[in-house]
């Protein structure tokens, strides 16, 4: 999304391309599918005849089997990878050990510079003055 | 061969596609046995609660005359650069609230803006395609504007996000609305890689927001309008490293969690998500559901100092800070006495973590900091 007053801006010469020979790769985890590619859509009159037409499929065919190659590597390494739980554990453990200056509370000692947006060492009731 | 056989040939590989890319979204829903928050509770942690006065506005940075749409931190100064509807950039103390520089920028229609590593340079880019370096210790020229050092220009759409790779002032990656990131070697002002575009496995819509990793930056993040966000290792730039599904709606912020192995998105349709570039697993989904059951875009996201928080702003004016481990949102800077008047449009963590920069719609810059008693654990 993008906001500017109204000024959207204008579509490049390549998205407006709408037979730029890409596979949509548009789906959500959720099972979301978009509506076909143009590309996708063989014998419907998106490939003209002609040379480009040809050149056209030839290319979207080439793009899609670099997909295919792509998502075969992917099932392989997918295999290997684990469950969820062992990456949440990591996180868990990378999160705690990072003293955070924002957090209400603190393992190691507070350094002196966290306080600096309030003239240094301060205390709740001395809010005032300094806002 | 004739066209109707590569038309079979064609529909037989889009055929393929599918079946695969089915095959790998059950096998990766067969891996996710929890997410963090199910992890986080099973473990017995509880969310972080914030006293009314423990997240305190501490500085307002006026001087924009028009909407603020971007911003960023030096890594070591208390410096803030800001980018705005009116047509400049502004270089603050942010500790002191005083401007350092005020650019006048060529083309006013700007949307991104970034600090060089080493303070010295700052770049920014938007509507005209073109990403536009400023030395800061460079003369003004006779009406006191600084002149424009640089211009990286090749994009064919506009300029959307800028970073600067961490530690070198010579390069910096932008992403762009022509489906595209670029690595930029600024001593020369040419183009080292081009990560996507026609017939590669890049992104299908624009580029809204890029994201280096701290820990490793061969590596960045993407998020685009096509819902997908896409990671990259910028020395085989022919094809993304892997591609993030799961959001349903424009990828308007990316940003990388502190350890470097996991990264934040925030997207149109409403939600946060937390994944991991290791395995690819989506660990969180961040959503709080509205009453009126409507559905509010997420414009930016920042990481506090550990990744504990995160911090989203919101289309309707809300910023609200998630537990990450929890996944509940533990206190709204939006609704807080000293916040902005209008949309908090972008967000930023200075470099020591200790205090987050809000930019909005209201031409103000905010800086939070925490101003409690810190409780020792």
């Amino acid at each position: 999304m993008i906001a500017m007053d109204g000024h959207q801006p204008q579509p490049s010469s390549e998205t407006l391309a709408s037979e730029n020979g890409r596979e949509s790769e548009d789906y959500g985890e959720e099972g979301r599918e978009k509506g076909p590619h143009p590309l996708a859509q063989a014998g419907t009159g998106s490939f003209p005849g002609g040379f480009i037409g040809k050149h056209r499929l030839q290319a979207a065919i080439t793009n899609l089997n670099n997909q295919i190659s792509i998502l075969q590597e992917e099932l392989e390494k997918v295999e290997t990878i684990g469950e969820s739980s062992t990456v949440c554990k990591d996180l868990i453990s990378s999160v705690e050990s990072i003293p955070d200056p924002l957090l209400p509370f603190t393992k190691s000692s507070v350094d002196a510079g966290w306080d600096r947006w309030f003239g240094g060492a301060h205390h709740s009731r001395n809010h005032k003055r300094w806002i | 061969m004739s066209v109707t056989e590569l038309k079979e040939r064609h529909s037989a590989a889009t055929d393929t596609v599918n079946n695969l890319r089915h095959r790998l979204k059950q096998k990766r829903l067969s891996l996710l046995d929890t997410d963090v928050s199910g992890y986080a509770r099973s473990q017995g942690r509880t969310p972080v609660t914030f006293g009314p006065t423990d997240l305190v506005c501490c500085r307002t940075l006026q001087g924009h005359t028009g909407k603020v749409y971007s911003l960023d931190w030096t890594s070591e100064k208390s410096q803030i650069v800001s980018a705005s509807q009116d047509g400049r950039l502004i270089v603050w103390n942010a500790l002191t609230r005083q401007k350092i520089h005020a650019i006048k920028l060529p083309c006013a229609w700007v949307m991104t803006c970034a600090f060089s590593p080493t303070g010295q340079s700052v770049a920014c880019g938007g509507l005209d395609s073109v990403c536009s370096i400023f030395n800061l210790n460079s003369p003004t020229d006779k009406d006191g504007n600084l002149p424009v050092s640089r211009m990286l220009s090749g994009h064919k759409g506009y300029v959307s996000s800028c970073q600067y790779v961490p530690d070198e002032d010579t390069h910096l990656i932008t992403g762009s609305g022509d489906q595209t990131c670029v690595l930029w070697d600024i001593t020369t002002g040419l183009k080292t890689s081009i990560f996507g575009g026609e017939f590669q496995s890049g992104h299908t819509a624009d580029v809204l927001s890029i994201s280096i990793n701290g820990s490793n930056s061969r590596m960045f993040v993407s998020g685009s309008c096509d819902a997908t966000a896409r990671l990259w290792d910028t020395r085989v730039a022919s094809r993304a490293v892997r591609t993030f599904h799961g959001h349903e709606g424009d990828v308007n912020a990316v940003k990388f969690f502190p350890d470097g192995n996991r990264f934040g998105t925030g997207s149109d349709d409403g939600t946060c998500r937390l994944f991991d570039i290791r395995t690819g697993h989506q660990l969180q989904v961040y959503y709080q559901q509205h009453s009126d059951n409507d559905i509010t875009p997420v414009t930016s996201i920042a990481f506090s100092a550990s990744g504990r928080l995160l911090f989203a702003g919101y289309t309707n004016g809300d910023c609200y800070v998630w537990d990450t481990l929890l996944a509940k949102v533990v206190l709204n800077i939006g609704s807080l006495q000293d916040s902005h008047e209008d949309r908090i449009s972008c967000l930023g963590l200075s470099a020591d973590g200790s205090a987050l920069c809000t930019g909005s719609w209201d031409t103000n810059l905010k800086i939070w900091a925490f101003g409690g008693h810190r409780r020792t654990t």
